[in-house]
C-alpha cells in the first residue's frame, strides 16, 4: 500500500505535466456525446462540430479568466 | 565718439577691446582679409592719412568687424592683447590634465600594511556585530515568541480582510450614500470577482498549513519539528512587530563621527576669519567664480580618516589655515589631533589637503614596530621611525645622513631615539656608539649592544663623547677617504660605502652610528664645547658619505649649544613640541614657521608627534614608535645574539675598554713607549713606524708617519719638527716627544680608576 501511494506521488507529477503537454499540443478532443454515430448535426454540447475542448483546457481558461476578473 | 588716433587709451578699462599699437606685426594680414567685408568703416581720410605710416603697404584701415564701434587706432596695426584661438596646444593641456591623476588603485590599497589594517579594522567590527547580536540570540528568540500571538492575530485579520476584499467597503459604503447605482455595481462587481478568486487561494493555502502543521505535530518529537517550531514563532514574531521597538539592539553606537561634506568644510573654512576666504563664501551662493573655493576631488575616506582636495580662494595659501589649525577644528567640532591641513605636493600653494581623523592622533592605535618580534634591520635602507597622522609607516634611512631631533623636555625626545638606536642595534654591522649626556640611562639597553656606551653629566662623560668625536674624525681622515679613494671603480662606483663593502671587515668601513643625547651639554661644555662643536660639524660634512653618521637631540637649540655649522648641515630634523618660532626654525630650518610647518601648536599631550623635515619632498608629522623599557631591553638582548651571531660584538659590548684607548688589544701609547727608550728624548716618526712594525708586525706593517700622527691626534699628541744631521746632512722630519707620550699615558691611568 505504501509503495503503491510512494509510486502515486512519484508519477503524478509526470502524469499531469504529460497531461499538459497534451493539452497543449492539441487543446481541442472529439465530443463524446455524439461519438457513437459520429458528428450530429444537434449536439449542443458540440453545436455540431463534433469537436470539445479537452477538460484539462476548460480549466486552464476557468482559472485564467477567474484571475483576470480578479485582479483587475 | 571721439576719433583721436593718438589716444587709444580711455579705452583700456574695457577688456574686450584691448588693443596695443603694433607698427607691423602680425595683424597685418588678418586685417586685409576683411578689408572689403560689410563691416568696413568709413574713416575721416585727414586723419586717416595723418596716422599712416608713409612707407607701408596701405592697408585700408584697421577696422575689424566686431570692433565696428570701437575707437579707431590709425596709428599702425591693432593688435590684441588677449589673443583669439585655442589656450594651448593639446599636449600641453593634456599635461596639466594628467598632474591630477586620480589613482587606480585607491589609496588604501596601495601599501600592503595599511591595506592589511584596513581589512583587519572592517572584519574585526564585523566580527564584533555579529558577536554582539550571537550572544543575544536568546534574548531575540524570547521577543518574537512574546510578539508572536500578536503576529497571529494581524496576520489571521490580513488574510480575512484581503479574503473578502474589505479594503473596499468604504468605497461601495460611499457609493450606497450617494445613490450612485453604477458605481456600487461596478465596485460589488469588481468584488465578486475578487473574492471569487481569493477564496480558493485562501482556502488552498489554510489546507496546506493545516496538512502540514497535522504532519508535523503528528510526527515523532524531533529536531525538524521544533525547527519547524521556531521557524513559525519566529515569522509570526516578525509579523507581530512594533513600529517603534526594532527588534534586534544596537551593536555599534554612533558617536558623533559625522560624515565630512563639503557643507561642513565650508563651514569651518568660513569660521577662520580669513577675509578672502569670507568674500569667497558669500559670492559662491551666486555664480561659479573662479575664486570659490573649489573641490577637486570628492571626499572620500583615507585611512582612518576623511580626506578632503580643497582649493583655497585667490589669494590664499595653506599655510593660512595652517596657522589656524585650532580654529579649524573648533569649526569642523573635532578634536585638535584630528585635523590636519596639509599643503599638496607639486600644486600651487592654494591647494590643499585637509584629512580629518576619526581619532586624536595621540590616543589612535599604533601599530607595533615592525622589527619588534624579530627580524633584521639594514642600515642602508630606510628604518621604521613613527607613524603619519593617517597611521602610515614613516621610514628613514640613516646611512649617508645626519638626524637633528629638538624638542622642549618631556615630549618624547630621548623616547624618539630609541626606534633609530634599536635598529642601529639590530644591523650587526653598525657600529654604535651611544652617548646619552643626561645621565638617566634612558638609552641603557643599548649598553647591549653598543660598541661604545656612556651616560652621565659629568665631565668624564663629556671627555669620553669629546675623544669619541675625534676618533672618529681620526678615522675619517687616516683610513676611510684612503680605502675609498683607493677601491676600484667596479668595487665602488659611487665612491660611496655599499653594503657589500660594509660587510668586508679587512676593509674596516663599516658604518659607525654616533648618537649624542642632549648634546648641548656637550657643546657648551666650557672645556671640550668648541672642539666638539668643530669636531661634529666636520663629521656631519664629511662622514655621511664614508658611512659615519651623526645623530644629536636637543632640548635648546640656540647658537651656543649648538653651533650654526651643524644645524645648517643636517639633513633629516625631528622637531616635537616646541615653544616659540625661533627653537622651531633652528631645528626644522629657517622660514619653516613661515611656511606653516609649526612644532608649537603640538600641545602637550603629543608625546612624540613632532614634524619630520628632510624624509620626503614635504615635511612630515610623525608619531614615532614607543618602547617601554623591558620591551626595549628585549629587543636589544636580540641584538647583542644577532652581533654574537654575526662575529661583530665590540667595545663597550664585548667588555673591551673604548678604542681609542686600547685598539684590539693594543695600546699605541703603551708599544710608542715601549719601542721608543727612556734615553731617546725625541725620535722620526718613520723610525718610530719602522720599530712599531717589527713590535707587531699585523698591526703596524705599512704605517706612515701621517697615519702615526692622525693615531696620535685623538690623544691630544702633536708631532713635532725634529732635526737630525745624516751623513753631514742637515734633515728636518716630523716626529714625537718621548715625554709627551709618557705624560698622556700618566694622566690617562690617573683618569681612569679602575684600570
Amino acid at each position: 500500500m505504501a509503495t503503491a501511494i510512494a509510486l502515486l506521488l512519484l508519477c503524478s507529477p509526470i502524469i499531469t505535466l504529460c497531461y499538459v503537454g497534451w493539452c497543449l499540443a492539441s487543446p481541442w478532443g472529439t465530443c463524446r456525446r455524439c461519438r457513437p454515430g459520429g458528428k450530429k448535426r444537434t449536439c449542443r454540447a458540440c453545436e455540431g462540430t463534433g469537436k470539445r475542448p479537452r477538460v484539462g483546457w476548460q480549466l486552464y481558461v476557468y482559472l485564467r479568466r477567474l484571475h483576470r476578473d480578479g485582479t483587475r | 565718439m571721439t576719433h583721436n588716433p593718438h589716444e587709444p587709451a580711455d579705452h583700456f578699462d574695457d577688456p574686450d577691446r584691448r588693443r596695443t599699437d603694433h607698427p607691423d606685426g602680425p595683424a597685418h594680414d588678418r586685417t586685409d582679409d576683411n578689408a572689403d567685408g560689410p563691416g568696413a568703416e568709413v574713416v575721416p581720410i585727414e586723419s586717416a592719412r595723418a596716422g599712416r605710416h608713409p612707407y607701408q603697404t596701405p592697408a585700408p584701415d584697421e577696422a575689424h568687424p566686431d570692433e565696428a564701434d570701437g575707437p579707431l587706432v590709425l596709428h599702425g596695426h591693432v593688435v590684441r592683447v588677449d589673443q583669439p584661438g585655442g589656450d594651448a596646444d593639446w599636449l600641453a593641456r593634456l599635461e596639466v590634465q594628467a598632474r591630477e591623476r586620480r589613482p587606480i588603485v585607491p589609496l588604501w590599497l596601495r601599501s600592503r600594511s595599511e591595506a592589511a589594517s584596513v581589512l583587519k579594522w572592517v572584519s574585526r567590527h564585523y566580527l564584533h556585530v555579529t558577536g554582539y547580536h550571537l550572544t543575544r540570540t536568546p534574548k531575540y528568540g524570547l521577543k518574537l515568541a512574546a510578539r508572536a500571538p500578536r503576529g497571529a492575530v494581524w496576520l489571521a485579520g490580513g488574510m480575512v480582510r484581503w479574503t473578502f476584499d474589505w479594503e473596499g467597503e468604504p468605497a461601495r459604503l460611499i457609493a450606497v450614500q450617494r445613490n450612485d447605482y453604477d458605481a456600487y455595481l461596478k465596485l460589488s462587481r469588481q468584488r465578486d470577482a475578487r473574492v471569487r478568486l481569493r477564496v480558493p487561494v485562501a482556502l488552498v493555502t489554510l489546507a496546506t498549513l493545516l496538512l502540514a502543521g497535522i504532519l508535523i505535530a503528528a510526527s515523532a518529537p524531533s529536531i525538524g519539528q521544533w525547527t519547524a517550531l521556531g521557524v513559525a514563532l519566529a515569522v509570526l514574531g516578525v509579523c507581530g512587530k512594533v513600529p517603534d521597538r526594532p527588534l534586534l539592539d544596537r551593536a555599534v553606537l554612533r558617536h558623533g563621527l559625522e560624515k565630512l561634506t563639503s557643507d561642513i568644510v565650508l563651514r569651518a573654512l568660513g569660521s577662520l576669519g580669513i577675509a578672502e576666504i569670507n568674500k569667497a563664501l558669500s559670492k559662491a551662493s551666486k555664480t561659479t567664480q573662479a575664486d570659490a573655493i573649489r573641490f577637486n576631488a570628492p571626499i572620500m575616506r583615507d585611512g582612518p580618516g576623511w580626506r578632503a582636495d580643497v582649493d583655497l580662494p585667490l589669494g590664499v595659501t595653506v599655510s593660512d589655515v595652517v596657522e589656524k589649525r585650532d580654529r579649524l577644528a573648533s569649526g569642523l567640532r573635532r578634536p585638535l589631533g584630528c585635523v590636519w591641513p596639509e599643503p599638496m605636493h607639486g600644486q600651487h600653494p592654494g591647494r590643499m589637503v585637509l584629512w580629518v581623523g576619526d581619532t586624536d592622533m595621540n590616543t589612535a592605535r599604533q601599530p607595533a614596530w615592525p622589527l619588534r618580534r624579530g627580524g633584521q634591520a639594514d642600515i642602508f635602507k630606510p628604518i621604521p621611525f613613527g607613524t603619519d597622522q593617517r597611521g602610515r609607516l614613516v621610514a628613514l634611512t640613516l646611512m649617508f645622513n645626519s638626524m637633528l631631533i629638538g624638542a622642549m623636555p618631556r615630549v618624547g625626545k630621548t623616547f624618539s631615539l630609541k626606534p633609530l638606536v634599536l635598529a642601529m642595534g639590530l644591523d650587526p654591522i653598525v657600529q654604535a656608539m651611544v652617548f646619552e649626556l643626561k645621565g638617566t640611562g634612558d638609552l641603557s639597553f643599548a649598553e647591549k649592544f653598543a660598541h661604545e656606551y656612556a651616560s652621565g653629566l659629568d665631565d668624564e662623560t663629556m671627555r669620553r663623547a669629546l675623544l669619541a668625536l675625534r676618533a672618529l674624525k681620526a678615522e675619517l681622515v687616516s683610513h676611510r677617504s684612503g680605502v675609498i679613494a683607493s677601491l676600484p671603480k667596479d668595487l665602488c662606483p659611487e665612491n660611496k660605502v655599499t653594503r657589500a663593502l660594509a660587510e668586508r671587515v679587512s676593509l674596516g668601513l663599516h658604518p659607525i652610528g654616533l648618537i649624542i643625547d642632549e648634546c648641548q651639554n656637550l657643546f657648551s661644555h666650557p672645556a671640550f664645547g668648541a672642539e666638539a662643536g668643530e669636531l661634529a660639524e666636520f663629521i656631519i660634512r664629511v662622514g655621511p658619505a664614508m658611512g659615519v653618521f651623526l645623530i644629536l637631540a636637543t632640548q635648546r637649540p640656540d647658537k651656543r649649544s649648538l653651533p650654526t655649522g651643524i644645524a645648517a648641515n643636517v639633513g633629516i630634523r625631528f622637531s616635537l613640541r616646541v615653544m616659540g618660532q625661533t627653537e622651531n626654525d633652528m631645528i626644522l630650518g629657517t622660514s619653516m614657521y613661515q611656511n606653516g610647518i609649526r612644532a608649537t601648536t603640538f600641545t602637550a599631550e603629543d608625546k612624540g608627534i613632532g614634524y619630520l623635515v628632510g624624509v620626503k619632498t614635504d615635511p612630515q608629522i610623525v608619531k614615532t614608535f614607543f618602547f617601554d623599557a623591558p620591551t626595549a631591553d628585549q629587543i636589544a638582548e636580540r641584538a647583542r645574539d644577532l652581533r654574537i651571531a654575526a662575529g661583530r660584538l665590540s667595545g663597550h659590548a664585548a667588555g673591551q675598554a673604548p678604542e681609542h684607548e686600547a685598539a684590539h688589544g693594543f695600546d699605541l701609547l703603551k708599544d710608542i713607549a715601549s719601542v721608543v727608550p727612556t734615553g731617546e728624548a725625541k725620535v722620526w716618526s718613520e723610525t718610530v713606524c719602522a720599530r712599531l712594525a717589527e713590535l707587531r708586525p699585523e698591526v703596524y706593517t705599512g704605517w706612515e708617519p701621517e697615519q702615526l700622527a692622525a693615531a696620535l691626534a685623538p690623544h691630544g699628541i702633536d708631532t713635532i719638527q725634529i732635526s737630525r744631521r745624516i751623513d753631514g746632512k742637515q734633515l728636518n722630519r716630523r716626529g714625537i716627544d718621548r715625554s709627551h707620550i709618557a705624560a698622556v699615558i700618566t694622566d690617562r691611568n690617573h683618569n681612569r680608576p679602575t684600570g
